[in-house]
């Protein structure tokens, strides 16, 4: 009895100490800002207008596109990324086309894309990501459909 | 306070930590997977179900690597807790890891395909082909409901203890095949590295101590004392001992009443490691176990040649003189149960009243009669011979107080058959003995 009582407040301790360093999450429902703020202080983009050369005249370099290769994510489907390159800067990232042909794979990419997009961003020119949970297939065709992008893109 | 009281105690504290510990782990664990659901992991019924799957996959998964780490051989738990009692609580807790691991499998393919409107087979096929590391995993499942099934009670009568050994080994194959598509696909994993941190964690601390304490420790101990068999001698109809002669022995620290797992290097027997108790209280050069025909391993040991070398796991248990609370000690033996007792019989404190009642069917089976006969004149023990069928010797309340009439001030020891450790727990519980003051070392807890 005494046995039992230890185990479960033992349980209860380990369960409160976890959930008072991460606590849940239930209303953001894992959706992060689009625009993510690891964006903020250390943008190149940001930061270049300020610091032009005095003299200099021109507008800085155009911000340009690149498309990805297509990778099938395990066979669900399809994933392509294109990105926006500016300044030599991944500044934008958006899918071509992501698995949609079956409910549950609309259901996962419409909780990963924001993730990936996030990930992307911050991953700071590298196809390195971590990925997604649950979205293990999309994640690995997203990382190397960016790293095709990447290399067309001249980066 | 005595000794016996202070044993008592560390094993009661012992015990207590164990419990916290596992339950702290648990909590930790099914904490990681509440933290990280979502609004959208509760909204429907087939979400639901994944959740629920996910809960079950992690705590049946905890309680396999807890399973794994009671018979780690750990030795700071082994002396606290007591070796029986870890192998119990092994025994009580895998059937429960199964299930879970099962309900896992089962849920989360109903959780899938009904998600994806998909029919269930189907799911189940198109999550083993298609997702990372899902192949090993199942190959895993199947492994353990192998190791599950095979260790069910009436499918273990009808085997060897050697291939039921053999298939429950591949319990660890399965532990580590499953990993891969944890740490890879477990929603609480992905971008969380403080919970993938815990996870990883657990399994390197159960796999480093079952290498160090299971391979590491035996292999020094096999260098250091240079365990070899001296002598093979046959005591009756199937039972010889082996006398196994080393280096500094009495390094090794073990008591009369305690075991090793041993593995005596011949080419058909050095992969399989078995239990068998020491039969003498050990010396600096010599250390004997008595052994009964029990499974193609135990024959096996009658040819074995002088010279090979043995590998000693140990020593394992907390059936020692120590224990005993009481001045008065009553050891019963059955068969070849005798054997640890005898080596016990040697190491009661002086000044002790002992009775020893060993149970045999039949004469030829009174193994080691000779010495205790020898040491009953030496330490004054009386030894009540009991030599026949079973209802010739009842051992009911009234019988064993009628033989011992101060049963209930005794610390009692047992060792044989199951049903003889039963029937004297109950009639020593009806008698007064509490349980603090009844140790048993039934054969059975010798076998993981």
């Amino acid at each position: 009895m005494k046995r039992a009582l230890l185990i479960g407040g033992g349980t209860l301790a380990g369960v409160a100490a976890v959930l008072s360093y991460s606590p849940i999450n239930f209303g953001n429902s894992s959706q992060p800002p689009l625009t993510a703020p690891s964006l903020g202080s250390g943008n190149p983009v940001a930061t270049t207008p300020p610091t032009q050369l005095p003299g200099n005249t021109a507008t800085p370099t155009a911000s340009k596109t690149a498309m990805g290769s297509s990778y099938s994510a395990c066979g669900y489907g399809n994933v392509q990324v294109q990105i926006t390159v500016a300044n030599g800067v991944v500044t934008k990232v958006g899918a071509i086309s992501l698995p949609n042909a079956d409910p549950r794979s609309q259901d996962i990419n419409r909780q990963a894309k924001p993730w990936l997009v996030q990930q992307t961003l911050a991953a700071k020119n590298k196809a390195g990501i971590a990925g997604v949970g649950g979205a293990t297939c999309t994640s690995g065709a997203w990382a190397r459909s960016l790293q095709s992008a990447l290399t067309a893109a001249g980066i | 306070m005595s000794a016996g009281h202070r044993t008592q105690r560390r094993l009661q504290r012992g015990g207590d930590y164990s419990a916290l510990a596992v339950g702290l782990g648990l909590g930790i664990t099914i904490a990681i997977q509440i933290s990280t659901t979502t609004s959208h992991d509760l909204k429907s019924t087939a979400s639901l179900i994944t959740s629920a799957s996910r809960l079950a996959a992690l705590s049946g998964t905890y309680f396999a690597l807890v399973g794994l780490l009671m018979v780690a051989r750990i030795p700071w738990v082994e002396g606290s807790v007591g070796h029986d009692r870890l192998v119990t609580w092994h025994r009580k807790l895998g059937p429960w890891s199964l299930y879970l691991i099962g309900l896992h499998v089962v849920l989360v393919v109903l959780g899938y395909s009904m998600n994806d409107k998909r029919f269930y087979p189907r799911e189940l096929w198109i999550l083993i082909t298609t997702y990372p590391w899902m192949l090993p995993a199942t190959a895993g499942f199947v492994l353990l409901v192998m190791a599950g099934v095979t260790s069910y009670k009436k499918a273990r009568a009808h085997m060897s203890y050697e291939s039921w050994w053999v298939i429950h080994l591949y319990t660890y194959l399965a532990v580590a095949l499953s990993f891969m598509h944890q740490i890879l696909t477990g929603v609480m994993f992905f971008g969380h590295p403080l919970n993938k941190a815990w996870w990883i964690g657990l399994y390197t601390f159960v796999g480093a101590s079952m290498v160090a304490w299971r391979i590491f420790l035996p292999l020094f101990r096999s260098i250091r004392h240079q365990l070899v068999v001296d002598r093979v001698v046959v005591e009756g109809p199937g039972v010889v001992s082996i006398h196994i002669k080393g280096r500094k022995l009495d390094k090794i620290g073990a008591q009369g009443g305690q075991f090793f797992g041993w593995r005596f290097l011949t080419r058909n027997f050095w992969y399989q490691s078995h239990p068998y108790s020491l039969s003498a209280a050990p010396h600096d050069k010599l250390m004997r176990i008595t052994v009964k025909d029990l499974g193609d391993h135990s024959r096996s040991l009658a040819n074995l040649k002088r010279g090979t070398r043995v590998l000693a796991e140990g020593p394992y248990g907390i059936f020692t003189a120590n224990r005993a609370v009481n001045k008065n000690v009553l050891l019963v033996g059955g068969g070849v149960g005798i054997t640890p007792l005898r080596a016990l019989l040697e190491e009661v404190p002086p000044g002790s009243s002992v009775d020893v009642i060993y149970r045999a069917a039949k004469v030829e089976d009174l193994v080691l009669k000779k010495e205790l006969d020898y040491l009953a004149e030496q330490t004054g023990a009386r030894i009540h011979y009991m030599v026949g069928p079973r209802d010739q010797f009842p051992l009911t309340p009234n019988h064993l107080v009628k033989i011992i009439p101060n049963v209930a001030k005794c610390d009692v020891f047992v060792c044989g058959p199951e049903a003889l450790v039963h029937r004297i727990r109950h009639s020593v519980e009806a008698l007064g003995v509490p349980s603090s003051r009844f140790h048993d070392e039934a054969f059975a807890f010798h076998s993981i």
